[in-house]
């Protein structure tokens, strides 16, 4: 009885994820984007609902609306009229199919072909603003709304459970069954398979690919609208921006188990999850140690995590049968467009204002003027100023570590990991123990921190073997919702979890914050000199081409786990100068979240650049801070404007930021002028860029190799 | 035991349904070059891949001087002196041609993975000096086929030809005992072609290397093979010199259709 009615409330837990997976094999199906605004797009369909039913809209504490104008005073707080319950949810529905599509039109359209990482970075972003905007013009307070029905206790056999409960498996199952008749037997649902399958296809088919996937955003945000409303009745009927979003991880494991094209699979899957995570939760573990361990709070999340590494490693034909597994790393710096890009756009203005070659000579001296104006306020205004600059400095220094360590493991050798704050995490908290139960000084203690990050990114870095591209994302991503939801809040962590400054004085965070600045340091100039060695090599070779690394005796096991290991050690070394900063090490500070908002900034910086990591945290923890007061009109405009740079930056310049500035900054190369000059015709640049193209350079190129007189310096006449 | 250099015995390979390899065995002995020729979908390219260990052979062995290659790992196979090319240049998107060529290199370079990383990341002079070496090496390559205009040019800047180019100078840079080109006209323009014969014969002479070659341009393969072996729809159809090839009924029906008389090759 006991382990039924355990099986039974999995199964209308699991109903839940279903519901949520479906909209997200929806979009998926059809455009291969794994929706990561899902979430939040149904959170604001359910947030219009609820502000517009009369049953709910008087009990809320905020019932208006606040549209502010960001950066302004200007407001204006609408009261929302009270609807019926079917015209509120009819409201709802529009609203999020709209904003579906504007997704759909303003951003993702642009990313057809775009790698992998550009739609994971760009669903974040979207995400990101999504979120941002709401909380500002919805509410920034959790809300608790009535019962959307009058809930029945059913018992059957001593099982219990409520209305809502089977009024959202019975969505779920009707959903499952309608949506896989439509796609199996409807002219729409048959053109959607085909896009699927290859847009080149459907053009032939006469089908249009930008309509089919217009189409499937504005019904998966209305499947994630209808979803969240119900997910919200049923679970403690909270109303706020966050929980919601924690589905993330049980929606894509129920859309893997359908192999994120089959709604069935994905209904199957939800309730194969649900009733894992209820089994699990209900042994009685034979020791204490593992009964605090499996037992705690987060023990779901951790369940998500084994069954997706599982469902991933081993790959069952029947979930597999027709899913196209990613290839390639699904990491790419942008291509070549046609035109010339940007940074050549700038070179040619300066050219032509004399200045380049200028600023070229001058760059040597320049280098150095630039590092100075970095260094000196970094090291002086510690010395100046009160210990909350030594905090912020040293949150930057944090930031910067973070992003190098994507840099290494995602930039460099095209391993998709979000779980960069899961191995900084296990860095703190090893900090706290190594100082305070071994009293173990700074100096040690520092890199042993690294040293403990690296086990803890083995650990994923094994079963990411096998992975790529977005099946590695979801992978890392479980294993970071599992550290942040069951590791780190462990009772273990949380009593063991102050820092013991030591020798560094406890009521001033400017000695934390040098040392870890030396640190920073030092592990910057390691990275950088390996980039310069054959192992970055190594690294790169298997971000833009496995089988060619392989060919060339690159053993791809060994170097992934080093980068893995490499990376851990970053984010371990990042985590101990957090804790010496902070010295109280909590898991809030090492949430999945928060690692979706540093992956968005490495992209945005320049995922595959050094640099990266302190344009990184200038952008988006110095100015921020700096700019603090004079930003008032709205509190999340940081994230808004991270947001849409993030899209921004995907879209129209995939390299970021960093790759721009190198771009501009570099040596002049004789032909350049040659590729500005002819700008007016688009199809030329290419070629002229690369300095050759023509039919007969090529072959004269060929011919000179065949005839192996190539010793003598190109440009020598008659060579 | 073999005793040829190189020799594939009885291999075969099911793709579900289809069988894309059947007992396919033949021999290369050091020095030669052997043409690979067959229609479209004879599995010309798969037989590479299982040569280099991206499919597993449902049956046979690869003999490479004495050590049968299906016993071991896809990327000992390059330690072991086998070198390929692939059909479509996969070549690095994102690298220049010299860190194309360097990473070829790497083989040659001595250290695991751990000490290399630790060396690196303290900036030893051995690690420096190694990385200098593979520069000088790698310019080396570079300037011997022409590319020193290109070599900071990323691979996706790159017209076809000269990727070709790269892939070749990236062999030369691997120094293997073996090498497999995979169609290495394809993409490049026909007077390109007809300097590429030359251009391999010499890269032989060169390397002293040991060439498997895939081709679909007769002229080319024909004038520089020593043997040819023909597959169709996974099968050996005929194996010799061109002259007995192109003479062989069922090759001239399956694949080369009367197209290429002996004539068109000698001149
Ligand atoms: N990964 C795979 N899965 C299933 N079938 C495959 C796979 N790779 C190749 N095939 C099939 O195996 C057969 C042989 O393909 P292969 O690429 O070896 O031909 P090829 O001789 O190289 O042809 P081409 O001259 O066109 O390059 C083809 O029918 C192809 O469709
Ligand atoms: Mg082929």
């Amino acid at each position: 009885m006991y382990w039924a009615q355990l099986v039974v409330a999995g199964l209308f837990a699991g109903a839940v994820y279903a519901l949520y997976g479906q909209g997200i094999t929806l979009v998926y199906k059809a455009t291969r984007v794994p929706n990561f605004a899902h979430g939040a797009i149904g959170t604001v369909g359910a947030f219009v609902f609820f502000k517009l039913w009369d049953g709910s809209a008087k009990r809320l504490l905020i019932p208006w609306i606040h549209f502010k104008i960001p950066f302004t005073g200007v407001s204006w707080n609408p009261n929302p009229p009270a609807l019926p319950f079917a015209a509120a949810l009819a409201v709802a529905l529009v609203i999020s199919v709209l904003l579906g599509l504007l997704v759909e039109r303003a951003a993702m359209r642009y990313l057809v072909d775009a790698p992998t990482i550009s739609l994971i970075v760009a669903t974040i972003g979207i995400f990101i603003v999504i979120t941002g905007l709401a909380i500002d013009m919805f509410n920034q307070q959790t809300e608790t709304v009535p019962p959307l029905f009058n809930d029945h206790v059913y018992s059957v056999g001593g099982i219990r459970f409520f209305t809502t409960d089977v009024i959202v498996a019975i969505l779920a199952l009707v959903l499952a069954i309608g949506l896989g008749t439509f796609f199996r037997f409807t002219n729409l649902g048959i053109a959607i398979r085909a896009t699927a399958d290859s847009r080149e296809t459907s053009r032939l088919l006469g089908i249009s690919a930008d309509r089919v996937a217009a189409f499937a955003w504005a019904a998966g945000s209305f499947l994630a609208t209808l979803a969240a409303i119900l997910i919200i009745a049923r679970s403690n009927r909270q109303l706020d921006f966050v929980s919601l979003t924690i589905l993330i991880v049980p929606g894509f494991t129920a859309a893997m188990f359908g192999g994120f094209t089959s709604l069935v699979g994905t209904f199957i899957g939800g309730l194969t999850l649900g009733v894992a995570q209820n089994l699990f939760i209900g042994v009685h573990w034979p020791t204490r140690f593992l009964s605090t361990a499996f037992g705690a709070a987060g023990a779901p999340q951790f369940v998500s995590f084994l069954v997706v590494v599982i469902v991933l490693m081993t790959r069952p034909k029947f979930i597999f049968k027709g899913v196209r597994v990613d290839e390639e790393s699904g990491v790419g710096l942008g291509k070549a467009r046609s035109g010339l890009a940007p940074e050549d756009q700038l070179r040619r203005v300066l050219d032509r204002r004399n200045t380049l070659l200028l600023l070229l000579e001058d760059w040597k001296i320049g280098r150095w003027l630039l590092a100075a104006l970095c260094v000196i306020p970094l090291l002086a205004i510690p010395v100046f100023t009160v210990s909350y600059w030594s905090t912020v400095l040293g949150s930057a220094v944090f930031y910067a570590l973070i992003v190098l360590s994507i840099v290494v493991l995602t930039g460099w050798t095209g391993q998709i990991s979000l779980a960069a704050l899961g191995f900084a995490g296990a860095g703190a908290f090893g900090t706290a123990l190594l100082s305070t139960q071994f009293h173990i000084p700074f100096f040690l203690v520092m890199p042993m921190s690294g040293l403990i990050g690296i086990p803890l990114a083995l650990l994923i870095g094994v079963p990411a073997l096998r992975l790529r591209g977005f099946f590695l994302a979801l992978a890392t991503l479980a294993f970071m919702v599992a550290c942040e939801t069951w590791l780190f809040p462990q009772s273990f962590f949380s009593t063991h979890n102050d820092v013991a400054r030591g020798v560094l004085r406890d009521d001033l965070s400017q000695p934390s914050f040098y040392m870890s600045l030396a640190f920073a340091a030092l592990v910057y100039i390691g990275v950088r000199n390996l980039g310069r060695t054959r192992v970055a090599r190594a690294w790169h070779a298997i971000r833009d081409s496995e089988n060619t690394a392989i060919s060339m005796g690159i053993d791809p096991v060994r170097y992934k786990l080093l980068a893995f290991a490499v990376s851990g050690f970053i984010a371990g070394v990042a985590g101990g100068s957090f804790g010496y900063l902070n010295l109280k090490i909590v898991a809030a500070n090492f949430t999945f979240f928060f690692t979706l908002t540093y992956i968005t900034a490495a992209v945005i910086s320049g995922i595959a650049m050094l640099a990266a990591g302190p344009l990184a945290a200038f952008n988006f923890v110095l100015l921020p801070t700096i700019t603090a007061r004079s930003i008032s009109g709205t509190n999340e405009a940081i994230f808004i404007i991270g947001g849409l740079l993030a899209v921004l930056t995907v879209i129209q310049y995939p390299n970021g930021l960093a790759y721009f500035y190198s771009r501009v900054l570099r040596r002049f190369e004789a032909g350049e002028r040659v590729a500005w000059a002819s700008t007016t015709d688009a199809e030329g640049i290419a070629p002229a860029a690369a300095g050759a193209g023509t039919e007969e350079e090529e072959e004269e190129l060929f011919n000179r190799a065949a005839h192996g007189d190539l010793s003598l310096p190109a440009g020598v006449p008659g060579a | 035991m073999p005793d040829s250099f190189f020799e594939i015995a009885g291999i075969s390979l099911r793709f579900g349904g289809l069988q894309v390899l059947n007992d396919v065995s033949f021999t290369v002995e050091q020095g030669e070059i052997v043409g690979l020729i067959g229609p479209n979908g004879a599995g010309k390219t798969t037989l590479f891949d299982v040569v280099s260990g991206f499919h597993k052979p449902a049956g046979g062995h690869i003999w490479f001087k004495d050590v049968d290659l299906v016993e071991e790992r896809p990327y000992r196979r390059a330690w072991l002196g086998l070198g390929r090319t692939f059909q479509t240049a996969r070549l690095f998107q994102n690298e220049t041609v010299l860190d194309t060529v360097k990473t070829a290199c790497h083989r040659r370079m001595g250290g695991g993975a751990l000490v290399s990383t630790l060396r690196g990341a303290l900036g030893t002079p051995s690690s420096v000096t190694a990385e200098r070496e593979v520069e000088e090496r790698a310019q080396m390559m570079i300037a011997r086929l022409g590319l020193d205009d290109y070599s900071n040019k990323l691979c996706s800047e790159l017209s076809y030809g000269t990727l070709r180019l790269t892939e070749l100078a990236s062999m030369l840079a691997m120094e293997p005992e073996l090498v497999l080109l995979d169609e290495p006209s394809s993409g490049i323009a026909q007077r390109e072609t007809e300097a590429l014969g030359p251009l391999l014969l010499e890269l032989r002479e060169e390397l002293g290397a040991t060439f498997l070659l895939i081709e679909h341009d007769m002229p080319l393969i024909m004038g520089i093979s020593d043997r040819i072996v023909a597959l169709a729809s996974g099968e050996i159809l005929a194996q010799g010199t061109p002259a007995e090839v192109q003479a062989n009924d069922q090759v001239i029906e399956s694949y080369l259709g009367g197209r290429v008389d002996l004539d068109e090759v000698v001149a």
